[in-house]
């Protein structure tokens, strides 16, 4: 099987409280924040900086890349490889494969089984899996306070620190997110999708997972979904713990496909040699889950909880300004 | 669709690469020169190579007014590498008053302008930190 020897984290500078969005829009409370990108930041620049991270991390050279997969919802682009630019950037040979895996957050794990599939057949020997996402949500609306930006990236190899035991997918084709091109992201039921287009498919491809992988028990879990409460109950009809949930939702939101590496760095950071983790991504149509056995617990520097609690608190308008959702006379 | 102009800056906008001198070392950048600026030698044939991205601001200013399209206050500094070469270059992530000539700065690749459709991407400053 194949292993992570790399992963790497890009949170932006800025962070906006849920409760100074929802005074705006004249609304009491608000729990934790979010991380906002910078004008001049979109999913390339995040994923680059993310990536350039996991191979400071993995301790491998850009050139040495086989494989570069670029996982994002928010490309800005219906024609545009974000893997084929991150190749120049990264000092990647031209010969290395590009892939681009969107449409779905659930496009985070799909690039993760291709780099999977390519290091495990021993055709690629290190693959590069960034996942990036600036995700805007319309303003005053309920995903304001949580879509958020950030980036992840990993690198597989024959040799990590961490384990991928197995992968098992569900997919049941329930349509709980659709957004046309350039529409604002979030646009969602969440109780009804919750139930029917998120919890059957995780459960069913969490215990496809258990039937195919030897599980003593899960240390950790990790979870890519728009919403916290969607955690909370996956875990509870699991019969896991809710404590042994790692995520970092309150100090920086919800970015996508960026939501599977962060939460996944905050397991690293906290496992222990020999403990499993339980990872599972969501997307419109399923769930994937993903078996990880920890090697020997990296080290990160910063740690990764300082890099989610540090950032400069802005104002709402200032919020608005950098991710030009406000604009002046032509 | 990449036009002529863009293709030919695309390399040097997605790598840092210096020119080196083979005769005394100095290093060019963005542009491969024919004549070191330094020691004289001529013709030379520069060694291009990936610099570091790790500098600190020679001299900066402050902009407060510009056209639309710049986000304002926008500081501009020259930037000396850590091979020498030097770059002019936007200071971004950073309070205005942490700025000061000898500031550690670090490259990061960002959005620049858009031309043709196309987003044009290349690197910015932002204060050096650990991680």
């Amino acid at each position: 099987m194949s292993h992570i020897a790399g992963i790497g984290v890009y949170v932006p500078r800025y962070r906006i409280e849920a409760s100074e969005i929802n005074s705006a829009w004249a609304r009491p409370g608000g729990r934790g924040r979010k991380a906002v990108a910078e004008f001049d930041e979109d999913a390339l620049t995040m994923g680059i900086q993310a990536a350039h991270h996991a191979l400071t991390h993995a301790g491998v050279a850009g050139n040495k890349l086989d494989s570069i997969s670029f996982a994002s919802v928010s490309s800005g682009y219906a024609e545009y490889s974000l893997a084929a630019q991150s190749t120049q950037v990264l000092g990647a040979l031209v010969s290395a494969n590009v892939a681009d895996f969107g449409l779905s957050t659930r496009a985070v794990t799909s690039a993760l089984q291709a780099g999977l599939d390519g290091v495990h057949s021993k055709r690629i020997s290190h693959a590069l899996v960034i996942a990036s996402d600036k995700l805007i949500a319309q303003p005053g609306s309920s995903f304001e306070p949580n879509y958020a930006a950030g980036a992840g990236a990993l690198i597989l190899a024959q040799r990590g620190f961490a384990k991928i035991e197995g992968t098992a997918a569900a997919t049941s084709g329930f349509v709980g997110l659709s957004r046309r091109e350039g529409a604002f992201h979030g646009l969602i039921d969440e109780r009804f999708v919750m139930q029917h287009g998120f919890l059957e498919a995780a459960q069913a491809a969490v215990m496809r997972l258990q039937d195919s992988v030897k599980i003593s028990e899960w240390n950790h879990a990790v979870l890519q979904a728009p919403d916290e409460r969607w955690a909370s109950r996956l875990l509870k009809n699991l019969k896991i713990a809710p404590e042994k949930l790692r995520s970092g939702t309150a100090q920086i939101g919800y970015a996508g496909c960026a939501t599977f590496v962060i939460h996944l760095a905050l397991a690293f950071e906290s496992a222990k040699a020999g403990e499993q983790i339980l990872a599972v991504s969501y997307g419109p149509g399923g769930c994937d889950a993903v078996a990880i056995k920890v090697i020997e617990r990296p080290k990160f520097s910063p740690s990764i909880k300082d890099i989610l609690a540090s950032g400069e608190l802005i104002k709402y308008p200032h919020y608005l300004r950098i991710s030009k959702l406000l604009r002046g006379e032509p | 669709m990449t036009t002529p102009h863009q293709w030919r800056i695309s390399e040097s906008n997605a790598k840092l690469i210096g020119y080196r001198c083979p005769k005394c070392s100095w290093v060019s950048f963005p542009e491969k020169k024919r004549a070191c600026k330094r020691c004289g030698s001529a013709p030379v044939e520069m060694m291009g190579f990936v610099m570091k991205p790790f500098g600190k601001i020679v001299s900066f200013v402050v902009q407060h007014r510009l056209p639309e399209g710049f986000e304002t206050p926008l500081p501009l500094a020259i930037i000396e590498f850590e091979e020498g070469a030097r770059a002019a270059g936007h200071i971004i992530d950073c309070k205005l008053e942490e700025l000061h000539v000898g500031f550690e700065v670090e490259a990061e690749y960002r959005i620049m302008y858009e031309e043709n459709g196309l987003t044009m991407y290349s690197y910015k400053f932002k204060p050096r930190r650990s991680h």
